[in-house]
C-alpha cells in the first residue's frame, strides 16, 4: 500500500513547492493595495407637489491620461484600465430612478476608493459631497457626479500607473482605484427632466408627474407614466409599459410602448447635435428614420414625419397631418383613420365593422384595407386620380357617379361608415 | 568753338578723374551680381514653395481620403463585420442611384431623404470618434450593424420610390422635366 501511494505523494510535494514559489513571485509582483474604503452618500430633500427635478446621467468625467491605458466603455459601465489592465476608474452608467409615495427626493451615490493608505482614502471620501438644492424657480437639480472634477492617470515604460482624483475645490488625492455609482428616488408626483448622452442606460419607476426626456445615444426602460415629453436622437431602445399621454419627437430611434392613451409624434424638431465640438443642425423632418411600435393606443396623431415606420396594434383613432415616405401598419382599427400624406404606404389588417371614417389623401403609395366581414359602408373615390385597385368584397355597385367622384355602397345592411380615398398614382386593395 | 569748349579741350586730362581703383570696381560688380542673384533666388524660392505647396496639398488630400477609407475598413475588420459586405452593398446602391432622376416637382421630397443620408454619415463619424477614444466595444459593433442596415434600407427605399415614380410616369406622364437626384 505504501509503495502504491508513494509516487503520488512525491508529485503532490513537487506541485506544492512550485505553487509556493509561484505564489511568492505573484505576491512580490502584486501592486500594493493598502486601503480599500467604500462609502454611501445619501441626501434627502422634502418637496411639494408639482416639483420639477432636473438631472443629468452618470457620465464620463474629465480625464487626463499620459502613457498606456485602455477603456471599456459600454452602455452600463465606463472603465479606465491602466498599464497592466488594472481597473483604475469605474463609472457605473446605469441610472436607476425609482419612485415612491413619500414627498422626498433621495439621491444615493456609492463611492469606492483604493489608496496607498487608509488616511488618503478617508480624506478623499470626507471631501466628496452630495448636494440636493432647491433652486429659486422651485426646481431641484441633481448632479450624479458630485464634486468630482477630474481623473488623471500617468504611467511610463518603467513606472506603474500613477492616478489622482481632482475635486472641484482643487484638492488632489492619489488613488489606485476609484469607482462611483448613482441612484435616485423621487416622489411619484414629481415632474422629472433628464438630459442624457454618451451611451447611458436609464431605468425608470412609475411616475404620475411629467417625464421630460432629452436624450442622445441613451437607452430607456420605463414602466408606467402619466405624461411623457421626449426628444430622442439615436436612442435605439426606448421602452415604456404604459403611458397615458405622450409627445415624442425622434430621429433614428426605436420606441416601443405597451399601452397608450394619447400619443402625438413629431411635433418638435430633432436632429441637432455636436460632432467633435462643432454643432451641426440637420433637420430633414420633425420626426424621421424611427420605428414606433405601440401595442394599443386610443388616439395617435402623427404631426410631421418622414421615413418613419409605425406599427400599431389596436388603434381607436389615428390622424396623420403630414407624412412623407413613411409606412403605417395598423393591426386593428376601430373608429377613424384620417391621413394626409405623400409616398406613404398604409396597411390596416382589420378595420372594425363599426368604423366611422377612413379618409386618405395620399400620392404614390400602396394602400390595403381589410374591412371586417358583414360591414356596411360607403366608398368614395375621386375620378381625377390615377389608381389601380382591387375591390374584393361584395360591392353592390356604383351608387352614384359624376364627373368628380364614384361612390359605392358596400353590404346590404345599414351602415354609416365612410371610406374616402383621394390617392393619386396609388394601388389599393379593399377586402 | 566758343571759349568754354576750348577750355574743356585744353584741360581734358586734368578734368578726367584718376583711374578707378579696381577694388572699387570689383565691389560694385559684386553688389550688382548679388542683387541679380537675390532676385533670381527669390523667384526660384517662390516657384519651389508653390510647387511644394501644391504637392503637399495633393498628398495631404490623398492621405486624408485614404485614411478615412482605411478607418472605415479597419472599423469593419476590427468588429469582424466583413461577411455582411456592408460597404459593397452601399457602394452598389450608390452606383445604381448615381444617374437616377425624378420629375422636378418630386425633387424636394427626395432632398429630405438625402439629408437623412447625411445625418447617417455624421452618425458614423461619431462612432469613429468613439472608437478612437474608447477602443472597440461590443455594443458599438451592434450600433454599427444597425447603422449600415438603416443606411441600406434608406438607399433601397430611395431606389424603390424612384422606380415607383417612373412606373407611374410611364402610365400617366407628367409635364415636369426630369432632374437627377444627385446621390
Amino acid at each position: 500500500m505504501k509503495t502504491k501511494f508513494q509516487p503520488q505523494v512525491r508529485k503532490l510535494r513537487s506541485t506544492f513547492s512550485v505553487s509556493v514559489l509561484f505564489g511568492l513571485l505573484m505576491f512580490c509582483s502584486m501592486p500594493s493595495v493598502n486601503a480599500q474604503l467604500e462609502r454611501i452618500y445619501e441626501a434627502e430633500l422634502a418637496v411639494t407637489e408639482g416639483v420639477k427635478i432636473r438631472s443629468n446621467v452618470p457620465s464620463r468625467f474629465n480625464y487626463e491620461m499620459t502613457g498606456s491605458m485602455s477603456w471599456d466603455n459600454t452602455n452600463t459601465e465606463h472603465i479606465l484600465n491602466g498599464k497592466n489592465g488594472d481597473k483604475r476608474l469605474i463609472v457605473n452608467k446605469v441610472f436607476n430612478i425609482d419612485t415612491w409615495e413619500k414627498s422626498l427626493i433621495k439621491q444615493v451615490v456609492k463611492v469606492a476608493v483604493d489608496a496607498d493608505s487608509p488616511e488618503i482614502a478617508r480624506a478623499l471620501l470626507d471631501e466628496l459631497k452630495i448636494e440636493l438644492n432647491l433652486n429659486a424657480d422651485g426646481s431641484v437639480s441633481v448632479d450624479c457626479n458630485m464634486n468630482f472634477y477630474k481623473f488623471e492617470m500617468k504611467n511610463g515604460l518603467f513606472s506603474s500607473d500613477n492616478c489622482q482624483v481632482i475635486l472641484d475645490n482643487g484638492k488632489i488625492f492619489k488613488v489606485n482605484r476609484f469607482a462611483i455609482e448613482a441612484g435616485l428616488t423621487i416622489p411619484k408626483f414629481a415632474n422629472l427632466s433628464v438630459k442624457g448622452y454618451r451611451h447611458c442606460t436609464i431605468y425608470l419607476g412609475d411616475l404620475d408627474g411629467t417625464l421630460n426626456l432629452n436624450l442622445e445615444y441613451t437607452e430607456v426602460y420605463g414602466k408606467s407614466l402619466k405624461q411623457l415629453k421626449a426628444n430622442l436622437s439615436k436612442c435605439f431602445n426606448v421602452f415604456f409599459e404604459e403611458i397615458e399621454r405622450a409627445e415624442i419627437s425622434a430621429a433614428n430611434s426605436f420606441v416601443k410602448i405597451g399601452n397608450a392613451g394619447f400619443v402625438e409624434i413629431g411635433k418638435e424638431v430633432v436632429g441637432t447635435g455636436k460632432i467633435q465640438g462643432t454643432s451641426f443642425s440637420l433637420m430633414p423632418a420633425h420626426d424621421f428614420q424611427n420605428v414606433f411600435n405601440i401595442n394599443s393606443v386610443e388616439q395617435v396623431t402623427i404631426v410631421k414625419s418622414s421615413n418613419d415606420e409605425f406599427n400599431f396594434g389596436t388603434v381607436k383613432n389615428c390622424k396623420v397631418n403630414q407624412a412623407t415616405f413613411s409606412k403605417l401598419g395598423i393591426n386593428s382599427l376601430s373608429e377613424t383613420l384620417i391621413i394626409s400624406a405623400k409616398n406613404t404606404d398604409i396597411n390596416v389588417f382589420q378595420v372594425s365593422r363599426e368604423f366611422k371614417e377612413i379618409n386618405i389623401t395620399n400620392t404614390l403609395s400602396d394602400i390595403t384595407l381589410n374591412v371586417e366581414a358583414d360591414a356596411n359602408y360607403h366608398l368614395s373615390i375621386p375620378v381625377k386620380n390615377y389608381m389601380e385597385y382591387q375591390l374584393n368584397r361584395n360591392f353592390i355597385g356604383v351608387e352614384s357617379a359624376n364627373d368628380t367622384e364614384k361612390s359605392f355602397k358596400v353590404g346590404t345592411g345599414k351602415g354609416d361608415g365612410l371610406i374616402y380615398l383621394n390617392c393619386d398614382k396609388c394601388k389599393f386593395k379593399i377586402h | 568753338m566758343n571759349e568754354f569748349e576750348k577750355y574743356i579741350r585744353d584741360n581734358k586730362n586734368q578734368l578726367e578723374p584718376d583711374k578707378m581703383d579696381p577694388k572699387v570696381w570689383m565691389s560694385i560688380e559684386n553688389k550688382m551680381l548679388k542683387s541679380n542673384n537675390r532676385r533670381k533666388l527669390f523667384y526660384w524660392r517662390t516657384i519651389a514653395a508653390t510647387a511644394l505647396l501644391l504637392l503637399g496639398s495633393y498628398f495631404a488630400y490623398n492621405t486624408v481620403w485614404e485614411n478615412e477609407n482605411d478607418i472605415e475598413a479597419n472599423l469593419i475588420a476590427q468588429f469582424d463585420l466583413q461577411e455582411h459586405k456592408f460597404t459593397q452593398k452601399v457602394n452598389s446602391l450608390n452606383e445604381n442611384l448615381s444617374n437616377a432622376s425624378v420629375p422636378e416637382n418630386n425633387l424636394e421630397d427626395f432632398e429630405m431623404l438625402l439629408q437623412q443620408l447625411k445625418f447617417l454619415d455624421k452618425q458614423f463619424e461619431e462612432y469613429m470618434v468613439f472608437v478612437d477614444q474608447n477602443g472597440y466595444q461590443e455594443f458599438i459593433k451592434n450600433q454599427i450593424v444597425n447603422h449600415y442596415k438603416t443606411k441600406i434600407n434608406l438607399l433601397e427605399k430611395i431606389q424603390k420610390e424612384v422606380e415607383k415614380i417612373n412606373y407611374y410616369e410611364n402610365k400617366v406622364p407628367t409635364t415636369s422635366k426630369k432632374v437627377e437626384i444627385n446621390i
